[in-house]
């Protein structure tokens, strides 16, 4: 388990399929997540899971607050131990949660983790340009933007730019 | 400016030492003797001195032809070499606050410069962890890889034993009335000790590099008894636990043990353990690291806690010297896994440094 301070990032059990399944299909979530999505059953969270645990390059990580209740999902994607950097993404589901410090808190903990235990040098991320909260969780967290992918999502019916924000091992803010 | 030291230049290197206060066993010239004589390994260091002020850096150099893929390595990029630390290592100095960053740095661009002449490609250590000199400068990646347990020496027999958990004295005591004893073992001890380290390795599946060649252990019985030595447990007069300790500079180790599993029962280690921290108190010592366990805290780690709650963070570190022959050797390296039969063997989901060094069970996290 990652330990932050008022956050817990344990593994993903099969208990907390049924909350996961619900956001999954929580529209006011995905509008602010990167890619398509499409409705889920708990059987599809079920083969999600079992196919991600075996995932070296993937980890997906479950968000536990300091109430003990499970509130979002953490991952490090793209894992490459050979150039060590990684991508980073998270998600609060429990609108409670939201705006409280549990979500910076969580990215503090996880990005601190792949740098000071898994050697990675860099952490990289995409969000929607629109996405003004995430943005500004990720840059208190030191991450920057180092890139614009234009027109990258249909929302909404229209198209909306992504950023491609970065971290450099020694930019990580954890104050 | 920086100078270089092999284990021939062991009165030079025992001069350097000398002026640095917290250099331990794993900084001793002695210590090549055990790898210098089973593996194709040289001991050395380099250091740099600064009025009297010194850092000292001792490391095992291994030439990449031991690899499995070794005879590809020499036919295709020519000799090439790694470094490691034997055990635990890296910086070792006599600077009051620390060695000053510029400084650092300056004895980093040296020795950068040396690893590059030497075609040495990767550096990877484990930080000594009751110095925990993580200050490495630019180029070195530092990661925390859990903790160890230490026992701080200069309490009384009488504090040590009370600081123990109770179950650890409880199977302590167990051991004595049912009549296990420790004592310290002569040069016949390091002829006894191998099978019983042999047939304890097979119980845990330990990794291959684990099982030391004969010729590692004959080495130690040769070393200078003040600074390695070795414990036995005994039933009825048949050894049934042993523990090899090497110590120097008031810290001491213990570097391998064994145990016979048939007499697990009486629970020789824990009499065994105290006993060695006992004798290493004795000896002079003010600290002993019992170290971590196999696997993050795991049965091994609790048992050490029996012993002492001192923990301390441990480091690991990793430098690389020449990208180009880096990326090479992973080539190299998944190119043989995949005519192992390991068509899963993918470089960039490998977290072992050196990449090409990392055994690839199929279907682990690695």
């Amino acid at each position: 388990m990652i330990v932050g301070t008022k956050t817990l990032i344990r593994a993903i059990g099969d208990d907390d399929l049924p909350k996961l399944v619900q956001w999954r299909n929580d529209k006011s979530i995905q509008q602010n997540l990167i890619g398509w999505h499409f409705p889920v059953s708990l059987e599809d969270e079920k083969l999600w899971l079992e196919r991600v645990r075996g995932d070296r390059k993937n980890k997906r990580f479950a968000i536990e607050a300091d109430s003990g209740e499970y509130i979002g999902n953490i991952g490090l994607y793209d894992i490459d131990f050979i150039n060590r950097h990684c991508g980073f993404g998270i998600f609060i589901g429990d609108p409670r949660y939201r705006g409280g410090g549990y979500a910076t808190d969580a990215t503090t903990a996880l990005v601190k983790f792949a740098i000071e235990e898994l050697g990675m040098v860099r952490l990289w991320l995409t969000v929607l340009a629109t996405n003004d909260k995430a943005i500004k969780l990720y840059e208190r967290v030191g991450f920057k933007l180092e890139g614009v992918l234009r027109r990258q999502n249909f929302r909404g019916g229209e198209y909306v730019d992504e950023n491609l924000m970065g971290l450099l091992k020694e930019e990580l803010i954890t104050t | 400016m920086m100078q270089s030291l092999t284990t021939r230049d062991r009165d030079k290197w025992l001069e350097v030492i000398k002026k640095v206060p917290s250099a331990d066993c794993y900084a001793h010239p002695e210590l090549g003797k055990m790898w210098e004589a089973s593996y194709p390994y040289s001991f050395e260091a380099v250091y740099a001195e600064f009025g009297d002020k010194v850092i000292f850096y001792p490391f095992l150099v291994r030439p990449l032809i031991e690899l499995p893929f070794g005879k590809k390595i020499m036919e295709e990029l020519g000799p090439c070499f790694d470094i490691t630390s034997p055990e635990y290592g890296g910086i070792f100095h006599n600077f009051e606050d620390g060695v000053p960053y510029d400084i650092v740095k300056q004895f980093n661009e040296e020795f950068g410069e040396f690893c590059k002449r030497r075609r040495i490609v990767t550096e990877f250590g484990r930080v000594q962890v009751l110095l925990s000199n993580t200050n490495l400068g630019p180029g070195y990646n530092v990661r925390r890889m859990g903790k160890v347990v230490w026992v701080d020496l200069t309490k009384t027999p009488e504090e040590l034993e009370a600081g123990m958990t109770k179950e650890g004295r409880k199977k302590m005591r167990k051991a004595v009335r049912d009549g296990v004893s420790v004592r310290e073992m002569g040069p016949e001890g390091f002829e006894q000790f191998p099978p019983l380290y042999y047939q304890t390795m097979e119980y845990h599946t330990a990794a291959e590099r684990y099982y030391f060649p004969k010729s590692f252990f004959e080495a130690m019985e040769r070393m200078d008894e003040k600074f390695c030595f070795i414990l036995g447990a005994y039933f009825e007069e048949k050894l049934v636990a042993s523990i090899i300790i090497i110590q120097h500079g008031g810290v001491a180790y213990s570097y391998l043990s064994a145990t016979n599993r048939d007499y697990q029962e009486l629970r020789p280690n824990n009499l065994l353990f105290f006993d060695m921290l006992l004798k290493c108190k004795e000896r002079g010592c003010h600290s002993f690291v019992l170290g971590g366990g196999a696997g993050g805290e795991d049965g091994t780690y609790l048992f050490k806690l029996n012993f002492s709650q001192l923990e301390k963070d441990f480091f690991i570190y990793d430098r690389l010297h020449i990208p180009d022959l880096y990326l090479k050797l992973i080539e190299l390296k998944t190119e043989y896994e995949h005519n192992c039969s390991h068509e899963d063997f993918d470089p960039q989901s490998v977290s072992f440094f050196p990449i090409y060094r990392a055994e690839w069970r199929p279907g682990e996290n690695h």
